[in-house]
């Protein structure tokens, strides 16, 4: 039942990020839904048997092929995770940032045109 | 059929050719509509001659638009006495088109008449495919006939025309000469052509191509179609003062285009939902189909199978609490900061609970993750806003919470239902038997990763790679705009910590990277670490050249790693074995490697990963300058 009610509850929580406004919000429901995905991994390898797979297998050891794929998922989501956190830097003027931010940003983006033509 | 009439009332020889394209492409898309083995070799057998002989026939008239000045046949005439090798080259094109033996267009239009005359999809089929496809040839023999016929008869009314340079024509001829030899030869062709169809239709067995079938239908149906389109020919004047009185181009025309532009509205109004500006309202459909499947699911999914053993500890009800705790904190909060370190908080308790699932190798996965995604996460927030934005208004934010409930229930059904209903499975068995004596190592998990599994890895470590480049790119075209500010200056705390920390974290790296294949640890466990410690370097110094790590490039790093898991894949083809073959690999010297290969492909995984998170770091902090990253490199 762990395992379920973890998933319901992360899967939840992340579209409620997703649906609100801000992209900083829609980062990390998506690393919120990644975390869901991983649970699910790990309870389909079946969450009664819960000794680490090392040498000498046993009655009770874990299923060692979700926890492979689990561990694949992390990484990637985490590539993901930077990836949508370059695209959020990319965008920093769209409203995101604060008043001064923008004052500040607009003057550093003339100085920068001016040196940056070729 | 409409390309063939079309291509035989143009004066202009381009737009001949150009219906003459439609009106051939027509043809091997029917034959192979047939969908038999032979239709197939016929299709690609006569793509190969069309391509062959349209791209002659429009380079030759390229040459004769240019000497003459003219593509209309009606100014064209006795050109074969200023060109004549433009002519032959023309002439034998001409004859490939329209199917004359023995060019490789008579072969091709022979398989396409036998292949027709075997569509057996209803009655009298056969017989009006071949019949179509006679039709279409005559016309093209027709329009060949009436190209040659136009372009070179009749007296030389040019004066001062000269034959072209040898090198203008030398490409066409090459061209037109093969058309010709590859006739009698095609079965030289034949291997390519059976291969080809073989990969479309892998059950069927396409015939062997050959020059002459003996006295066949398909013969006497090229026959048949000499003697139509000669009298097409002969009877030009007529035949022209018919296709004549067809409507001429302007209704057609104007009707396709007002059925493209109905068709671009339809295509609109389908899209309509899909272009929505927030990617609330875009989710909205997916989100709502998780729900939606759930039901459908609880309505036809018969009885399940009852749980297998006890798949809930007592620990388990301390991680929900604090869980969902977090996550109704993360929901709720507005401040950026706050939102964030909720975030890390939730993939902390969760790395916990794998530890106590049995899956310490995630866990410490997970625990670096996460320390690094909140380092890099900082980095991008430094000069934003600490607030979040305000949410929306309470209707949408209730209509949000609803949806959000019912997707969270659905998953978490979903999960009850599917699993935890099974014993130890097939694969999981078999790993946990095997992968000790097959690969020497004790931890299965990490034996998954570098060697059953390696493939997987190499395509994970590929898209990791692709993501730097990625990051590179991307913040290179920010930092051109100039919208990034002056770098903060060194930390002294930081700093200290990094240069008491930096070393450690690099040797336990190095140990956890080494010992992965028998005890937690390995490629992605080590590189994570050592990123970490990239990171608190670049935050100590604020971006300015840190000491040691400072030196990492990123592109070396991917490089290096994608070279070394290509590379030592691809070591196992010499003795036989199949690509990414790892383990223990005797030298040539007939020593043995004190180590496995496993250990090398792991070592380009750490190296990838690395160059990742140097990517990350560095790229993506707003504070830095493009002088201060030093990769312009």
């Amino acid at each position: 039942m762990t395992a379920a009610v973890a998933v319901g509850v992360l899967v939840a929580a992340a579209v409620h990020l997703l649906l609100q406004r801000g992209q900083l919000r829609v980062i990390l429901g998506f690393v919120l839904l990644g975390h869901a995905v991983n649970v699910l991994l790990l309870s389909a390898g079946g969450l009664d048997r819960r000794t680490p797979a090392f040498d000498g297998a046993g009655e009770d050891t874990a299923d060692p092929l979700p926890q492979a794929f689990a561990l694949t998922a992390i990484v990637i989501s985490f590539g993901i995770t930077l990836y949508l956190l370059g695209l959020l830097r990319a965008d920093v003027p769209a409203g995101d940032g604060g008043e001064e931010e923008t004052a500040d940003g607009r003057s550093a983006a003339e100085g920068g045109e001016g040196g940056d033509e070729r | 059929m409409l390309g063939a009439f079309l291509a035989l009332r143009q004066y202009d020889l381009k737009a001949l050719l150009a219906y003459s394209t439609v009106s051939q492409l027509g043809l091997i898309v029917g034959v192979i509509g047939v969908g038999t083995p032979a239709s197939d070799a016929a299709a690609i057998l006569y793509t190969v001659a069309h391509a062959l002989f349209k791209a002659t026939l429009f380079m030759l008239v390229g040459i004769i638009d240019h000497e003459a000045g003219s593509r209309d046949i009606r100014e064209l005439s006795g050109l074969h006495r200023a060109m004549p090798a433009t002519a032959l080259f023309t002439a034998l094109a001409a004859a490939t088109m329209a199917g004359l033996p023995p060019t490789i267009g008579f072969v091709g239009k022979e398989a396409i008449f036998e292949a027709l005359a075997e569509a057996h999809h209803l009655r009298l089929s056969g017989q009006l495919a071949a019949g179509l496809g006679v039709l279409a040839a005559v016309l093209t023999f027709a329009y060949a006939a009436r190209l040659v016929h136009g372009v070179f008869t009749g007296p030389l009314r040019q004066q001062g025309l000269r034959s072209p340079r040898r090198s203008f024509v030398a490409p066409a001829a090459v061209a037109a000469i093969l058309t010709t030899a590859l006739g009698p030869s095609v079965t030289l062709l034949s291997p390519i052509v059976q291969r080809a169809a073989n990969d479309a239709r892998p059950q069927g067995e396409p015939p062997y191509l050959a020059f002459w079938h003996g006295f066949t239908v398909a013969l006497g149906l090229s026959a048949l179609t000499v003697l139509l389109g000669t009298l097409l020919f002969v009877f030009r004047a007529r035949t022209d003062r018919l296709l004549r009185r067809l409507p001429t181009t302007t209704p057609f025309a104007v009707r396709f285009e007002a059925g493209r532009v109905r068709l671009l509205h339809l295509g609109a109004l389908l899209a309509r939902p899909a272009r929505a500006a927030g990617p609330a309202t875009f989710l909205l459909r997916p989100l709502l189909a998780v729900p939606l499947l759930a039901v459908v699911a609880a309505v036809g999914l018969g009885p399940l199978p009852p749980p297998v053993g006890e798949a809930t500890r007592p620990g388990d009800a301390v991680l929900l609490v604090l869980l969902m705790v977090t996550l109704a904190g993360l929901v709720t909060v507005r401040s950026a900061l706050g939102a964030v370190g909720l975030t890390g908080t939730v993939g902390l308790l969760l790395s916990v609970w794998f530890v106590t699932a049995g899956a310490p190798d995630v866990a410490l996965t997970l625990l670096l993750v996460e320390v690094l995604t909140t380092i890099v996460v900082m980095l991008v927030l430094r000069r934003r806003s600490p607030r979040l934005p305000p949410r929306g208004s309470r209707r949408a934010l209730l209509a949000g919470a609803v949806l959000a409930g019912a997707t969270g229930l659905a998953a978490a059904a979903g999960t009850a239902a599917l699993t935890g209903r099974r014993d130890l499975s097939a694969p999981g068995r078999y790993l946990l038997a095997e992968a000790g004596p097959t690969t020497g190592g004790s931890n299965v998990v990490n034996t998954i990763l570098v060697e059953f599994r390696a493939l997987d890895t190499l395509g994970e470590s590929v898209v990791l790679a692709v993501v730097a480049v990625g990051l590179v790119s991307l913040a290179d075209r920010v930092t051109r705009t100039g919208r990034d500010l002056p770098a903060a200056a060194a930390d002294p705390v930081l700093v200290f910590a990094h240069r008491l920390l930096a070393p450690v974290m690099l040797v336990v790296s190095g140990f956890l990277f080494v010992r992965g294949h028998e005890e937690i640890g390995g490629g992605f466990i080590g590189a994570l670490l050592a990123g970490t410690a990239v990171g608190l370097g670049h935050l100590a110094y604020a971006g300015t050249s840190t000491p040691l790590l400072g030196r990492l490039r990123t592109r070396p790093l991917l490089v290096a790693g994608l070279l070394l898991c290509v590379g030592v894949g691809l070591a196992a083809l010499p003795s036989g074995r199949p690509f990414l073959t790892l383990g223990k690999a005797g030298l040539p010297g007939g020593a043995a490697l004190p180590f496995s290969t496993s250990l090398l492909f792991d070592l380009g995984v750490y190296l990838i990963v690395l160059g990742l998170i140097v990517a990350a770091v560095r790229r993506l902090d707003v504070s830095t300058r493009p002088a201060a990253t030093g990769e312009r490199r």
